[in-house]
């Protein structure tokens, strides 16, 4: 978080996180295409020439000034693929919130469940408790005929209830601005839980 | 623990731009930018000024990740101190990114007909001025920005239906 009081201005840092080809890019590429042009950035995408992120997808949204303050939001995605651990954790510096973006199909459940672990293992890492920080889940790729159900999903992932799961066919854009938004005003209310 | 918040006041943020003003009129830089390690766009003069405020803030992101990967390197190499500086030689312009204190990354982009020993001694003593302030920003406890309160959230809540 940085906090602007010149231009009073509220910086907010959001990481989507999860296993390689899970739809972390997908989410980033739809929020750019069907948001208004003066709310957004370019969409710059580090990614291999078959399209895989290599360091990061970074998207800036920004709304008007509510009660004086200009809220913004920095977005970022992870690569997913195994070898490119050291550049996720790079990318989780200075998080305020993390959308963790599951692949529900039923053969991708370990990967899942590895690269949530590896992520807290990260925060932690980084100084950053993994407990407290914003957390929302997305199941994506609901659509595909092999996508586990939302309980098994939860309980494989330890999920407790407190944690809000959306489920989303990211391709399609469904859920796509709800875990936008749910992740959003989670941050932004454990902003002013600990200001 | 959250993430760090980085919270600069008016008078900081004064004293910065003053020194990255400064850094841009002894180099004759095309433009200056600071950034924290996270790509946290913080301040910057020049040609800067005339870009679209959101692709400064893109350029903050990259040069971020971009100093970030050169330290890992340099852990992953042995070399105990970290990778201080990058320079990417263009045809018609440079752009020279420095660590200042771990903590924030300085970039500056000058005309090749510049002498690179200038930029370095003007860039080493702006580092310096630089991690003065900007330490004592970190030490500084500031009440909330007025305005942040409960409301607030409801309030984004709800314009955040109106333009998402
Ligand atoms: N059927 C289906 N396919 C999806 C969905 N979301 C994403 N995909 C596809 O999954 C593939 C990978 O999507 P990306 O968004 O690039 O995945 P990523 O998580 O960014 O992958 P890395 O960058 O390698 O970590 C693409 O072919 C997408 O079109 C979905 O909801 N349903
Ligand atoms: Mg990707």
């Amino acid at each position: 978080m940085f906090i602007n009081r010149r231009l009073r201005e509220l910086n907010l840092k959001i990481v989507y996180y999860g296993p390689a080809l899970s739809g972390k890019t997908t989410n980033l590429v739809y929020i750019y295409n069907h948001t208004r042009p003066e709310l957004r950035g370019d969409l710059i995408s580090l990614k291999t020439r078959e399209d895989r992120t290599i360091f990061f997808d970074y998207l800036q949204l920004e709304l008007g000034q509510i009660k004086g303050l200009k809220p913004k939001f920095n977005l970022y995605t992870v690569p997913g693929q195994v070898y490119y651990a050291a550049s996720r954790k790079l990318v989780l510096q200075g998080a305020d919130g993390v959308v963790f973006v599951a692949d529900s199909q039923t053969y991708r459940m370990v990967d899942n469940v590895t690269s949530l672990q590896d992520m807290r293992g990260y925060l932690r890492e980084l100084g950053i408790d993994p407990w407290s920080v914003p957390l929302v889940v997305q199941f994506n790729k609901r659509d595909l005929p092999d996508a586990a159900g939302v309980s098994t999903l939860r309980s494989l992932l330890r999920l407790n209830r407190s944690i809000p799961c959306l489920e989303s066919v990211a391709t399609e854009g469904a859920g796509v601005f709800d875990t936008l938004k749910t992740i959003i005003n989670l941050v932004v209310s454990s902003v002013q839980k600990n200001i | 623990m959250l993430s760090p918040r980085l919270d600069i006041t008016v008078e900081q943020l004064a004293g910065v731009e003053k020194c990255l003003d400064n850094l841009q009129q002894e180099t004759e830089a095309r433009w200056v930018l600071l950034t924290d390690v996270t790509g946290q766009f913080i301040g910057g003069c020049g040609l800067l000024c005339s870009m679209n405020s959101l692709n400064v803030e893109a350029l903050s992101a990259l040069a971020a990740g971009n100093l970030a990967t050169t330290r890992e390197m340099a852990r992953l190499t042995g070399e105990e101190a970290r990778f201080k500086l990058l320079l990417y030689e263009g045809d018609c312009q440079s752009v020279y990114l420095s660590d200042v204190g771990g903590e924030f990354v300085l970039v500056i982009a000058f005309d090749n007909s510049v002498s690179i020993s200038a930029v370095r001694l003007y860039t080493k003593q702006t580092v310096d001025r630089l991690q003065e302030i900007l330490h004592r920003a970190r030490a500084t406890v500031s009440p909330p920005p007025v305005g942040l309160d409960e409301d607030f959230g409801q309030l984004l809540a709800s314009e955040m239906e109106f333009s998402f």
